[in-house]
Formats: structure tokens, C-alpha cells, sequence
């Protein structure tokens, strides 16, 4: 080999030698954030989360079974602040009408808020048929003292028209899941005699499949979502309301396969 | 006399089927193009609405993740995100709504949120506490029957607030839908870059909603199918390090990795057992792949399955009680279930094309898995029954659950894959947004 | 840091030209183009630079069994071996015979549509029918090793026949 040859031999040689050394050190892997497979950074919470941290506030307690009869608003706990409290929080929502057991909330007086809870005046009331209150010859605004010592069929099958088309007309929410429409409740309703609510008092659940019992409670609560949304029923005839199989109290079944 | 009246009374409870969908309806499949009898599945119910107003903080106060006011907004965000993601719910978010003063927390402005149109309200709060962790607080309540339905506080360290709103979301979503949630959850899947050729595979893991996203190895070699055990203290996958494919186990604490078993032959396709006390793994010997189960505290493998041909992909039942698999014993890709110990092997799918990579659901009402006429995602009874077509449009393949049994997560793609989501009663898919592309997810249980 | 690191291994490749500046004519001739290495063996070195490869490494049998001579192909799904691979893998043999020493892999690929799992299983099964035939040929199966890429490593990454067909493959892989 020639002097030449010898010169490009070795600057060749240096030069494979740089390159692999370049290689040997890693410094051409692949780009990114080379996590190297060391402890990963999980740290879970130690607390099952459980820990109700959550201030004391009224809670609802699930009616089972025989509830006391429909009246005012029994043992509300008081609703203290939040536990670290800056300010009181406002009192709870008076409600004119009274509040369901289901509920429990203390029925307080004045709220310091320039909305009272009047949402019921502002909701919407069912106008009444004129040819079907001709039918059952009343006028729903006199107190008539003409109060029947019995309703005909017909005449309960209206009144229960009635009320059936107020409850088709308010909000709903879906159901938990398709087959959760096989669940029904029963709820036996009152109303006062403005066609508000005067309380909801939970019967049963009627449900045979063992499957479906994690949709109950919600199941509940859409039912007494709708009485409660659904009322007041306005219009209904005075005379009709305090006579046997009158509106002042009815069984109510929350069936979600009766299609509209 | 009392008469108590038969009083039925009738009304439509829910705008279902007939009514609004949310959710776009999947297509059915092409009868000219294939054979199959399945029922593409439908959208069933409309979605339950709700205000997700911004929290507040007692106090003003910074910490490791941040400042509470604002945290108390990227909560009801997270929030609102989780439940719009399981397409079953129709939130009002934060920006829509006046943020909730401290003292509304546990009195609630009804008339406000009933103009808003919500029927159901989480509002919260979040807490700076002295040791620096946090705690959020989280209220549900009913608008329109005035109510509260539930509460719960948690108590996160600063690095894990996310979980907590996560937490708050699936505390909803129990309560509203009488299912578990899955929002507390993360994903282990294959981050997937380079060309197609030689595709740089990494294992990564992240929230379930991609957050938190972090690679567990660097990818100098080929990794596949990563799973986590059922306990989430270790990862079980594939990999082709020193070009020895075989199924590996990965501590996630400790970061220690170990060959699941000493053999020359390839072993992959691994899964735990729902107890974490068993690996069901495939092995190819001679060019025949059979199943296996071993115990992970170590010993001789048994073997499940013994028939000439490919049997893969074992997945157990939530009771831990019987295996469902893939095999081509019968000529073609099919679905078979056996007992944990291998006998009572029986086959349970019969329509028309092939099956794979079936995984039975946490619930155990479904098995899902993949099509592999025309590559989509589809579930089935463990009978093989009530076959439904889940996915449509686009290569589709390797369903994993989600802990809740309600949703699936896939890959699409046939060779440069990205991660999507499909909501199993609605058919809504959409994409799972991660750094680079992904593959092979799989979900992990509620974290604890 | 990583541009510095850039400008180094440039200039180190570019150095490497450096001694290939021949004054002389070279005492053979370099071996024709188009019969050298395949374009996606992973092998960065070119053999020896004045003549013909090495007896017994990888360019030596490509060049030997031909260009395509180190593989055969499937149909989708299947790992049948049909006249046309023989032959092939005929070649493959004849050259095994001549250099008893080497030790070869063999690998079991798929096509992109298929689950990911079940093409494992597939590759395993290709290359399998490949090394049983090699071994009925007279190659000793101490020398043949398997392995199984599934559908990650496609010789053509495109998604239409003529490629996925490339694909279903069983490659014989020589060290170099």
C-alpha cells in the first residue's frame, strides 16, 4: 500500500471508530422520553375514599316499607353549615306545599332570597277540558256544596284522565337501563286541595327479577321525581276531592312500559 | 268504604327508541357482502341531563396541583367530561353555569337549575387541608324533586386530584344509572410510532381519559398485548427482547420484570385470573399453539388445551369459573369456553366468518370480540348468543373492557393502530386521544 | 447536545468514505449490483470490499439461492407448502449442505388482517412447515431455530393484495 492508501486506511479507521463509539453510548435510540423500567410513579389514595369529609347536611332516608301517613315533615336534623364553614349557608327552600318523607327537609320560614321557592306557581298547571267539566257539571273555582255522597264510574274515570294527562305532560328522565323498565312503584299520592302536592308516601317496588334490583332505588326516584314534577294538577273539581275515590288521595304506579 | 281504585296511570317514562337518539345509530352490515344473521345493536335511551356548575373552595389557597379555585373549575370540567364520555349522560358543564357559591354547596339554587333545564346537580367543593392533601366534596342532587341523592368527600394527595374528580363522577353515575362507574381508571396499552415496516411498540400507561400518560418501556424491542392483574400491583405482556418472544411480568412498583415461565418455546397471549392467582398464556411448540395456565407465584405449567391447530386468546370469566378462547380446531377462528381446568371444552359461536380475541365481560353477561369477517368489534351471551355488531367502517380489532361491563375499548387499524371507544348499549364510538399511536389497550379494574 | 452529537456522527460516516479513495486498479472486480443484500436484512456492512462475499455468510447464500430465494410464500390463512416453495426450499438446502457450520433462524410472518394473537400462532406455524421440510431435506434441526413476528414486521408495509401477499412469508435468515 502506498502512502495514500495508508492515510485514507487509517483516517477510515478513526473514523468507524468514532461511529461505533457513537453507537456503543446509545446515543441514537429511538427519540422520546426513554422511560427506563424503574418504579412507577402510582400513588394511590390510601383512603378508600370513603372518608365521608362531606359537611352534615339533612339527608334523604329511603322510605321502606309502611311509611307514616302523609303530613307535615317529621324529624328534620338541622342543617348546619358546612364544617369549615366562612358563612351559614342559606336555609332550605320553603316549599308550599308540604315536603314528601322521602325528602326530610326542615320547613323552615322566610329564605333571604329574592326567589322564594315558588317554582310550583311558575309551572305548569292543566287546563281543564271545558266539555268534560260540563260533563261532570261543575265549576272547579266555586266550592260547590253540591258535593255528591258518590262518584259514577265515569265520573272517576275522568278525573283519573285528568290527572293522567297532567303526569304525561312534565319532564322525565331516562331510565337506568332498558330492562329497568320492567320495574314498577307504587306511591299512594295526596293532594291538597289546590291541586298541589301534599305528600307522596312510597307503597312498593314490584319487581321479580333479581338482576334488576340494582336499578330500584333509582327506580324510586324517578317515580317521585315525576309526582313531583308533575304537580300541582290545577283544574281538578272541588266538589270531586273529598268524596270516596276522590282526588285527594289515589294509588299511583309508575309503570315505564305504558307507552304514551 | 274505602275502594282502593286500580289507578294505572299511564304515560310514556322515557323518550326512548322512538324518540331522541343521541348516539348515531351503527350501520347494519351489508348482507350482500356477508352471510351473518347478527342484529346490529341500537341506541336504547336518551341521556340524563345534568348541571355540572364549577366548585368552589372555602379558601383560596396553592398547592402542589395548583390553586383551589381553579381546581375547583378543572374538577366540575373532569366531571362533566366523564359523564358526557360514557354517552349516557347530557351535561351542562362549567361554562355554561354560574360557579356555585360556597354556601349553595349543600343548598342548592333549584330555580336556577331548573331554568337551565338540568334535572339532576353535582355541585362540590375543594379544600386545601393543613398536611397538603386535598379534599373534595361532592353532592348530588335532584332538581327537580328538590333533593339531595348523595354525597361523598375524598381525600387525594395533590398529584392524585384528578382521581378525585374522577371518583365524583362515578359516585354519579352509580347513583343515576344503578351501575358502577369506570371513570377511576387507567389504561395499559402499546404506544405505537415509526414506519409501518418496523413500528416502534412501547408499553404505556395513562388515565383513562389520557391523562397522567407515561411510557414503562423505551422501545428498543417489540412489545404486545399488556394486561394488568386484577390486584393492579403488576402488568403481564409480551415481548420480543434478545428476539426471545415470551410473556413477561412487570411490578409496577418496583419496575422489576421476570420471564413468566423458562422455555425455548414462544409464549404469549397472557391473562390473569380474576383472583390474580393464575396466567392463562399460549405457547407455540412445532408449530402448534395450545393453552396454558400457571400459577404467578411460579410452578410447572397445565396444560388446558390439546387439540391440533391454534387455541389462543383465554379470557376468564369474572367468577373465575371457565375460560372462553379462540380456536381453529373446526377449520376457521371460532369461540369456544371450557372450565379453569380445561375440561367441558365446547364451542359457542356459529355465524357465519371467523371470531378472535374474545374477552368476557366484568359483569359476565357478554363476551366480547373481534369479527374477523370484515375486522369488527361485536358481543355475544356466553351461551353464543344475541351476537351484536358493535364497531363499523375501519379495521377494528382486540376489545377490552371496561370494569363497569358497559363500554369497550379497541384498536383500529390493521398495522398502525389507534385507540377508540365504544359504548356497548349505544354503539357511540369515538377516539381515545393518546401522545403517538396506540394498540392493545387494555382497561384496568376501579383503582382502589 | 443531540445536533453536536449529529455534527459528530456525520462526520464519522463521511470518514468512513475516506478509505475507499482507490489509486490502483483493484486486483478483482466488485461483484455485479443487483445480486448484494436484501434491502430490509438489517445488515450494515458490505462484506469484503475487493471481492465476492464470504463463503458462508448472508450475502453469499442470497447470492447463491437468488434474490427471493430465502423465503417462500403462504395463502391467506394457511401454512401449506406447495411445489413452488420446495423448490425453493430446495435451494436452501443445497446451500445448508455446503456449509454444515451455519446455523440458520427461520421466521413465520402473516399479513396485517388478522387479530394479533392468532398471527403469532400462524408465523409460528409457517416457519414450522418451512424448518419440517428443511429438515426433511437433510438439514439437521439442531441448526434451524424459529421465531414468530406475527404481523409486525410486513416486508411491504401497504394494504392491497399484491402485498399482503408479500407478506405471508417464511424468511430463512443466514448470520452474517
Amino acid at each position: 500500500m502506498d502512502r495514500t492508501e495508508t492515510t485514507g486506511f487509517g483516517v477510515s479507521v478513526i473514523g468507524h471508530g468514532a461511529l461505533l463509539a457513537i453507537l456503543a453510548l446509545g446515543l441514537f435510540k429511538a427519540a422520546g422520553p426513554p422511560a427506563p423500567p424503574g418504579a412507577m410513579e402510582v400513588s394511590f389514595v390510601d383512603e378508600a375514599g370513603l372518608t365521608s369529609a362531606a359537611p352534615e347536611i339533612s339527608t334523604e332516608a329511603p322510605a321502606i316499607g309502611a311509611a307514616p301517613d302523609v303530613g307535615p315533615v317529621e324529624d328534620a336534623a338541622s342543617a348546619p353549615a358546612p364544617t369549615p364553614a366562612p358563612t351559614p349557608p342559606q336555609a332550605p327552600v320553603a316549599r308550599e306545599s308540604v315536603a314528601p318523607p322521602e325528602r326530610q327537609q326542615p320547613r323552615t320560614q322566610a329564605r333571604p332570597s329574592p326567589r322564594p321557592g315558588t317554582g310550583q306557581q311558575t309551572r305548569r298547571s292543566i287546563r281543564n277540558d271545558s266539555n268534560l267539566l260540563a260533563f261532570l257539571g261543575t265549576d272547579p273555582v266555586s266550592q260547590s256544596h253540591r258535593a255528591p255522597a258518590q262518584m259514577t264510574g265515569e265520573q272517576r274515570a275522568s278525573i283519573r284522565s285528568l290527572i293522567a294527562r297532567a303526569l304525561m305532560r312534565c319532564q322525565r328522565q331516562p331510565l337506568p337501563a332498558p330492562e329497568a323498565a320492567a320495574i314498577r312503584v307504587d306511591y299512594r299520592v295526596s293532594l291538597n286541595r289546590d291541586g298541589s302536592l301534599a305528600g307522596a308516601e312510597f307503597v312498593r317496588v314490584r319487581n321479580d327479577d333479581p338482576a334488576l334490583e340494582k336499578y330500584e332505588r333509582r327506580m324510586r326516584d324517578l317515580a317521585l321525581n315525576v309526582i313531583n314534577a308533575c304537580t300541582p294538577i290545577r283544574g281538578l273539581p272541588a266538589e270531586f276531592y273529598d268524596v270516596p275515590g276522590g282526588w285527594r288521595q289515589f294509588p299511583y304506579q309508575f309503570d315505564p312500559r305504558t307507552v304514551r | 268504604m274505602k275502594s282502593l281504585f286500580p289507578l294505572t296511570l299511564a304515560f310514556a317514562m322515557l323518550a326512548s327508541a322512538a324518540a331522541a337518539q343521541e348516539a348515531p345509530a351503527v350501520q347494519p352490515p351489508n348482507p350482500a357482502q356477508d352471510d351473518e344473521p347478527v342484529r346490529v345493536s341500537e341506541g336504547v335511551t336518551s341521556q340524563i341531563s345534568i348541571a355540572v356548575p364549577a366548585m368552589p373552595t372555602p379558601g383560596a389557597a396553592d398547592t402542589a396541583a395548583g390553586n383551589t379555585e381553579a381546581l375547583g373549575r378543572q374538577v366540575a370540567e373532569i366531571v362533566a367530561a366523564d359523564l358526557r364520555n360514557s354517552e349516557l349522560f347530557a351535561p351542562i358543564g362549567p361554562g355554561q353555569l354560574r360557579p356555585t357559591p360556597y354556601p349553595q354547596v349543600s343548598a342548592p339554587d333549584y330555580p336556577y337549575f331548573s331554568a337551565s333545564g338540568a334535572q339532576n346537580l353535582v355541585q362540590g367543593y375543594v379544600q386545601a387541608n393543613p398536611d397538603g392533601r386535598l379534599t373534595v366534596g361532592c353532592y348530588l342532587y335532584d332538581v327537580a324533586a328538590q333533593s339531595q341523592l348523595t354525597r361523598e368527600g375524598f381525600v387525594v394527595s395533590p398529584r392524585d386530584w384528578r382521581r378525585a374528580a374522577h371518583r365524583c363522577a362515578d359516585m354519579i353515575f352509580a347513583r343515576l344509572t344503578g351501575e358502577g362507574g369506570y371513570f377511576d381508571t387507567r389504561i395499559v396499552y402499546v404506544s405505537e410510532t415509526g414506519p409501518a415496516r418496523r413500528r416502534v411498540k412501547r408499553l404505556a400507561i395513562m388515565d383513562y381519559d389520557g391523562a397522567n400518560h407515561r411510557f414503562l418501556t423505551n422501545g428498543q424491542w417489540t412489545v404486545l398485548t399488556p394486561r394488568f392483574a386484577p390486584n393492579q400491583q403488576t402488568i403481564t405482556f409480551m415481548t420480543y427482547e434478545n428476539e426471545r418472544p415470551r410473556v413477561m411480568l412487570y411490578e409496577i412498583d418496583s419496575g422489576q420484570t421476570r420471564p413468566l415461565i423458562q422455555s425455548p418455546h414462544m409464549t404469549f397471549a397472557p391473562r390473569y385470573s380474576p383472583d390474580s392467582r393464575f396466567i392463562v398464556f399460549s405457547m407455540a411448540v412445532n408449530g402448534n399453539t395450545d393453552i396454558y395456565r400457571v400459577p404467578v407465584s411460579g410452578g410447572t405449567p397445565q396444560r388446558l388445551t390439546n387439540a391440533p391447530g391454534i387455541d389462543t386468546g383465554g379470557s376468564y370469566s369474572p367468577d373465575g369459573g371457565r375460560i372462553v378462547f379462540e380456536s381453529d380446531r373446526g377449520g376457521s377462528q371460532q369461540l369456544y369456553v371450557m372450565d379453569a381446568d380445561g375440561s367441558n371444552q365446547r364451542r359457542i359461536s356459529f355465524g357465519g366468518g371467523g371470531y378472535g380475541t374474545p374477552v368476557w365481560s366484568p359483569r359476565g353477561d357478554l363476551i366480547a370480540f373481534t369479527k374477523t369477517g370484515g375486522f369488527r368489534i361485536g358481543v355475544m351471551a356466553p351461551d353464543g348468543g344475541g351476537e351484536r355488531i358493535l364497531t363499523s367502517g375501519g379495521y377494528a380489532e382486540g376489545p377490552t373492557w371496561a370494569p363497569n361491563g358497559r363500554a369497550v375499548m379497541f384498536t383500529r387499524g390493521a398495522s398502525s393502530g389507534q385507540l377508540w371507544y365504544v359504548d356497548v348499549a349505544s354503539g357511540a364510538t369515538r377516539r381515545v386521544p393518546t401522545p403517538l399511536g396506540g394498540s392493545d389497550p387494555a382497561w384496568s379494574p376501579l383503582r382502589n | 447536545m443531540k445536533k453536536l452529537t449529529g455534527l459528530v456522527a456525520i462526520a464519522a460516516a463521511l470518514s468512513l468514505t475516506a478509505g475507499c479513495a482507490n489509486r490502483r486498479t483493484p486486483d478483482q472486480l466488485p461483484p455485479e449490483p443487483g445480486n448484494g443484500v436484501e434491502a430490509d436484512a438489517d445488515s450494515g456492512q458490505d462484506g469484503n470490499v475487493t471481492g465476492a462475499p464470504v463463503p458462508g455468510s448472508r450475502a453469499d447464500f442470497l447470492q447463491t439461492v437468488g434474490q427471493y430465494g430465502d423465503r417462500i410464500l403462504f395463502d391467506f390463512d394457511s401454512y401449506e407448502i406447495d411445489a413452488e416453495d420446495r423448490a425453493t426450499l430446495d435451494g436452501q438446502a443445497t446451500w445448508l449442505a455446503q456449509h454444515p457450520t451455519v446455523r440458520v433462524t427461520i421466521e413465520g410472518h402473516a399479513d396485517e388482517r388478522g387479530t394479533r394473537e392468532y398471527n403469532l400462532a400462524l408465523g409460528d406455524r409457517r416457519a414450522n412447515a418451512a424448518r419440517a421440510y428443511l429438515e426433511s431435506r437433510g438439514v439437521s434441526p439442531g441448526r434451524m431455530q424459529v421465531i414468530s413476528w406475527g404481523k409486525e414486521r410486513p416486508a411491504v408495509p401497504e394494504s392491497n393484495e399484491a402485498a399482503w401477499a408479500q407478506n405471508r412469508r417464511s424468511v430463512t435468515v443466514v448470520p452474517e
